[in-house]
């Protein structure tokens, strides 16, 4: 199937270190897949790799069979892939509305047609509540929901979640979790999630792709995953059970957005 | 779905009324006082206020500091005059004129127009490549454009009349000339926010790489809008020409940029209605230091010379400012619209609040 979001071979070196080596990476328009991995071991560098914003020393990214790797971002984003951020980036002097809004505006579309597609987002994902609420005064799961409706409203076909449930407490992220699984067969659009929130990820993945120090150490479906032992002594360890039925205790599997020193460059 | 947008679009009109009233009040006011001086000063807060406007339509939405605009208002200065004044008069005004240029004299609304459309042609052709480049290096930049600007326009004698004073300008310029068009382009500012591209640059200035993220043409949109406010820019210096009627290179340089700037950046660049009262207020700040300048000097009651007190005492303003309000007096919410914008982040924690209790 030509319809997809292929990355072959990426290489990305930063001075002196390799933050990914030899990842490949495909993602359906139907699919949620899930990239994995311990703090620091290549998932946002990858995430920057397709976007654009990072140029990788080897390696291709294809869009629908399209070299897009030497693209800039909003090339890439018009080509139907858009990202979101670790550290969420909306636009804070304006509107809930505005800022989804914007998405099809980015995406081209008229004015008319941008907003019937922001308020139809709104209602969609029930915060009507807020639709004219300054962005910078949302709390910060509200602030995740935004910045996917906004993603939403280009017409991606392919979004790439940069931790989307990072600071959400249970009872949002659960919500949260039952909202994006409907994403691909409402909005015709793959994800690629990563996330720390084993809960999560593990329910809510077709796919899971596991990186380790840039490299890729397993792929295959979220049992399949729990099985492997590189991936549990890489990175689930004793999450591993509790991944099993981890609604016990989601936050054990998240090393939690505090120890996130990486300045994401983008 | 109808009613609450249009209810939206209501809301954001209110203070642009709001300022057109005010603005239009002052005008009446003085008209009916009829003081020659005052006039004077008001007219040309007026042309300030186009050009402020102007300036704020880039800057204010991308986020750049500009130094070139007041550049571009000296384009439209010169470049109107030079189709304005009348052939018999050119022969003394512009001695060394090219030929093809001393034979063309047209009304002031088409001059007006052609000195715009060249200030924003100039600005098309230099912007391209200034709008790739990074935040301080496009403000240096910018700045290094005010001066080509000046230099040219000191030394192009031809078409100039070089350092020296160009006159021959018919006045075509009075108060009401300069109110009308300072309230269109209130309005043509506060559409240009609104509009798809003053997003996409509000948007731009808010985060650039979640703009590009989504398919923004950041570099694209920059430069439409450093396009189009040069022609606002252009427009005001041929306003202020016909209005002045005979003035030199040096009143589009290094003092008339401070004042542009200290009016935009007291007032607050990101809002319309902030920057018209950014205007008026250094306008009555200026004036009225000026007044206390010349009294001071002339009793000569202070033991050390006055001159220059009023450019300092703004200097010290536009530090303070800086300082205690780096985004103005109305920061990102037009004076006018605040509070319904606020009640209702307040109504939704306050929401929330209960909604987790
Ligand atoms: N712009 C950069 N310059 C230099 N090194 C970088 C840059 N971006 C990332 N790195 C390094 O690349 C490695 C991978 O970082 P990356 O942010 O991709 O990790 P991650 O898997 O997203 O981690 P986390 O789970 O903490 O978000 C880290 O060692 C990081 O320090
Ligand atoms: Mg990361």
């Amino acid at each position: 199937m030509s319809e997809r979001l292929a990355a072959d071979g990426i290489v990305m070196n930063f001075a002196g270190l390799r933050a990914l080596d030899q990842v490949s990476l495909s993602l359906g328009r139907h699919e949620i897949v899930g990239l994995i991995g311990p703090n620091g071991s290549g998932k946002t560098t990858l995430v920057n790799v397709l976007a654009g914003a990072l140029k990788p020393n080897a390696g291709s990214v294809r869009i629908d069979g399209e070299d897009v790797t030497a693209f800039p971002p909003r090339r890439i984003a018009r080509h139907g892939l858009v990202r979101t951020f670790q550290t969420v980036r909306l636009f804070g002097t304006m509107s809930v509305f505005e800022n989804v809004q914007l998405g099809a505006l980015g995406a081209g579309l008229r004015r008319s047609k941008a907003t019937t597609i922001a308020n139809e987002l709104i209602e969609l994902f029930e915060i009507e509540d807020l639709r004219d609420v300054s962005s910078d005064a949302l709390s910060y799961g509200q602030k995740r929901i935004v910045e996917i409706l906004r993603s939403l409203a280009t017409g991606c076909k392919y979004l790439l979640l940069d931790e989307p449930a990072a600071g959400l407490n249970e009872e949002e992220s659960e919500h949260l979790l039952g909202q994006l699984t409907s994403i691909p067969e409402k909005f015709g659009c793959g994800l690629l999630i990563i996330d720390h929130d084993m809960n999560l990820i593990m329910r809510l993945c077709h796919r899971l792709h596991v990186l380790n120090q840039g490299k890729t150490i397993a792929e295959g479906t979220a049992d399949e995953i729990r099985a492997n032992p590189t991936v549990v002594e890489a990175y689930l360890g004793s999450q591993a059970t509790a991944g099993a039925d981890a609604a016990a205790n989601p936050t054990a599997a998240n090393p939690t957005a505090a120890n996130h020193t990486v300045t994401e460059r983008s | 779905m109808k009613m609450p947008s249009f209810a939206v679009t209501g809301r954001k009109l209110l203070p642009l009324i709001g300022i057109i009233v005010v603005f239009g009040v002052i005008a009446v006011i003085t008209t009916i006082l009829g003081i020659p001086l005052l006039d004077r000063i008001m007219t040309i807060m007026f042309i300030n206020l186009i050009m402020v406007l102007g300036l704020q339509m880039f800057m204010g939405n991308s986020g750049l500091l500009s130094f070139a605009h007041v550049g571009f208002m000296g384009i439209g200065a010169y470049a109107s005059a030079l189709f304005s004044i009348p052939v018999a008069a050119k022969a003394m005004s512009l001695p060394a004129l090219y030929p093809a240029l001393a034979g063309i004299e047209m009304g002031f609304f088409p001059a007006m127009m052609c000195g715009a459309l060249i200030a924003a042609a100039f600005a098309a052709i230099v912007g391209y490549p200034l709008m790739r480049l990074s935040d301080t290096a496009s403000a240096i930049a910018s700045f290094a454009l005010l001066v080509i600007v000046h230099v040219v326009l000191s030394q192009w004698s031809a078409i100039t009349n070089g350092p020296r004073t160009l006159f021959g300008l018919l006045k075509y310029t009075d108060l009401w000339t300069a109110v009308t068009w300072a309230l269109i382009i209130l309005v043509v500012a506060f559409l240009f926010k609104e509009s798809s591209l003053g997003m996409k640059l509000r948007a731009s200035r808010d985060n650039v790489h979640a703009a590009s993220a989504i398919g923004i043409n950041v570099v694209r949109a920059r430069w439409l809008a450093f396009t189009i406010s040069a022609f606002v820019c252009g427009m005001s210096g041929a306003l202020w020409a016909h209005f002045i009627t005979s003035f030199q290179p040096g009143a589009f340089y290094m003092t008339q940029t401070f004042i542009v700037l200290t009016m935009l950046i007291v007032g607050g660049p990101r809002t319309v209605t902030g920057t018209a009262i950014g205007v008026l207020l250094v306008t009555i700040a200026t004036e009225g230091l000026r007044a206390m300048e010349n009294s001071f000097s002339v009793s000569g009651v202070l033991p050390f010379e006055t001159v220059g007190m009023t450019e300092i005492l703004l200097a010290i303003l536009l530090i303070f400012m800086l300082a205690f309000r780096p985004g103005g007096l109305v920061q990102t919410i037009e004076l006018g619209a605040r509070r319904r914008v606020r009640a209702a982040a307040i109504d939704t924690s306050e929401a929330e609040l209960s909604r987790k209790a």
